[in-house]
């Protein structure tokens, strides 16, 4: 069953994925894919009224994808741009998420994205997608409340 | 093909396109619901096109696909801008214009999500190529649409149960 | 909705323009962007962070600057914030995908324009010429 943090994360992912990657998002998925071995994957942190990091990685094939439709380019000419792109995309659905997440009050930075992923704790938040013939999975870690 | 001709009026059926360069003729699509209409034209040449496509990939049926390019978005399109070409249009001064893309609402039977599949592979195709979309009324759910483009002007008219102006 | 968009006048001057973003994927989408509006581009400056940014402003003429928030180095609300507003200054459209009602409200009492990632290239192209129309205005 989808927490309301998951739907924000299917949300916001679905908008940067269609909008700005031009790649359709199909369904959420409950089944393990393995995506978690694979390397394409880059975090957002984010501090200010909350702390967290927002985590994206992505299946071979939307890897290669985002960065040939983001600039129209084929092949072997985006290599060159991939993990920019991948950065972008988690940069973009962090960025629409945690308005939803956290209410559209909520004032706070985001630092530039890093390739990798911190270790994930048990009360992240998650959703996996169907991304064309791919997948992507989604991770928010929030810590708790800062207090003022 | 065109089916119909009636005082100028040219009706494009699903899975067809019509290109003309003569005033006075004014095509039209009806009912998009999923379906796309992509109406094309260029001030200069005085070219116009109109495509009712209602799938996105050629490649998702590749024996179905090969004999009928203009069922396709990825397809259909660069048929309907180089029947364009021939008339005398250029891609630079060709204006587009986008109907369509809506959703059936229901998850069950919209399953395929085709009138949002058709949409992002149009502007991904649009946007390789180098072209922006000039006007597009598109998406939204149950929503039945009919463009028409009169070639004598290039005024694209919109029209859906509620309303109805230029696109 | 029904969208639709003027064709840009073709005997503006050359605009001279700024593109501040940390990503260089957002900035080369956006130069393409500009260069097929159809308006007549001059000089085309990128930078990655906001010093860089201001390093231009500092020393080119710029007509249109577009900015991103999130960057290392200085935000794009900080560089904004030293520039100051100038009548004779760039227009400015704030590009980013913070969605917070306090960012916005931020961005509009400074004055500039802002547009939501992710956008469509159409979206980008509206509000530069809405931007734009504005300068002309108030010329």
């Amino acid at each position: 069953m989808m927490t309301d943090n998951s739907i924000a994360l299917r949300v916001a992912a679905t908008l940067a994925f269609e909008e700005l990657g031009l790649l359709c998002v199909g369904s959420a998925v409950d089944t393990p894919s393995g995506l978690e071995t694979l390397p394409a994957v880059v975090s957002v942190a984010f501090d200010g009224a909350h702390t967290g990091c927002l985590t994206l990685r992505v299946s071979d094939d939307v890897f290669r994808a985002l960065a040939e439709n983001m600039l129209g380019l084929d092949g072997d000419d985006a290599e060159p741009w991939r993990w920019d792109a991948l950065g972008e995309m988690a940069n973009v659905i962090c960025g629409n998420a945690l308005p939803y997440i956290l209410g559209t009050h909520a004032c706070l930075t985001l630092a530039p994205p890093a390739r990798g992923a911190p270790p994930a704790s048990r009360s992240a938040s998650h959703v996996e997608l169907e991304v064309e013939a791919g997948r992507a999975r989604i991770l928010l870690e929030l810590a708790e409340l800062r207090r003022q | 093909m065109a089916a119909t001709r009636t005082t100028g009026e040219r009706i494009v059926g699903v899975g067809a396109m019509c290109v003309s360069n003569t005033p006075g003729d004014r095509l039209v699509a009806h009912a998009l619901g999923s379906c796309l209409g992509v109406a094309v034209f260029d001030p200069v040449a005085h070219v116009g096109g109109l495509l009712h496509v209602p799938l996105p990939a050629s490649t998702d049926d590749r024996d179905r696909s090969r004999g009928r390019p203009l069922e396709y978005v990825d397809t259909g399109v660069p048929a309907l801008f180089r029947d364009c070409y021939r008339l005398g249009a250029t891609k630079a001064r060709l204006r587009v214009a986008v109907a369509g893309g809506a959703s059936s609402g229901d998850a069950t039977a919209d399953g395929f999500q085709i009138g949002k599949r058709n949409l992002v592979m149009l502007r991904k195709l649009l946007w390789k190529n180098g072209v922006l979309i000039h006007a597009h009324d598109v998406g939204g759910t149950r929503v039945w649409r009919t463009i028409s483009l009169d070639v004598a002007t290039g005024r694209v008219w919109l029209k859906t149960p509620e309303r109805e102006g230029e696109l | 909705m029904i969208d639709r968009v003027e064709a840009p006048e073709a005997d503006r001057a050359p605009l001279s323009v700024l593109v501040v973003d940390d990503s260089r994927v957002m900035r080369a989408m956006i130069i393409r962007t500009l260069r097929l509006t159809g308006l007549p581009l001059g000089t085309v400056h990128e930078a990655g962070d906001g010093l860089a940014g201001l390093g231009i402003l500092e020393r080119e003429p710029v007509t249109l600057a577009l900015v991103d928030i999130n960057m290392p180095r200085l935000s794009g609300l900080d560089m904004l914030a030293r520039l100051g507003r100038s009548a004779t200054g760039p227009r400015v459209i704030v590009v980013s995908s913070d969605g917070s009602d306090a960012r916005a409200s931020q961005v509009l009492a400074m004055g500039h324009g802002f547009l939501h990632k992710p956008f469509a290239p159409e979206d980008l192209r509206d509000a530069v010429l809405r931007a734009l129309d504005t300068r002309d205005d108030d010329r």
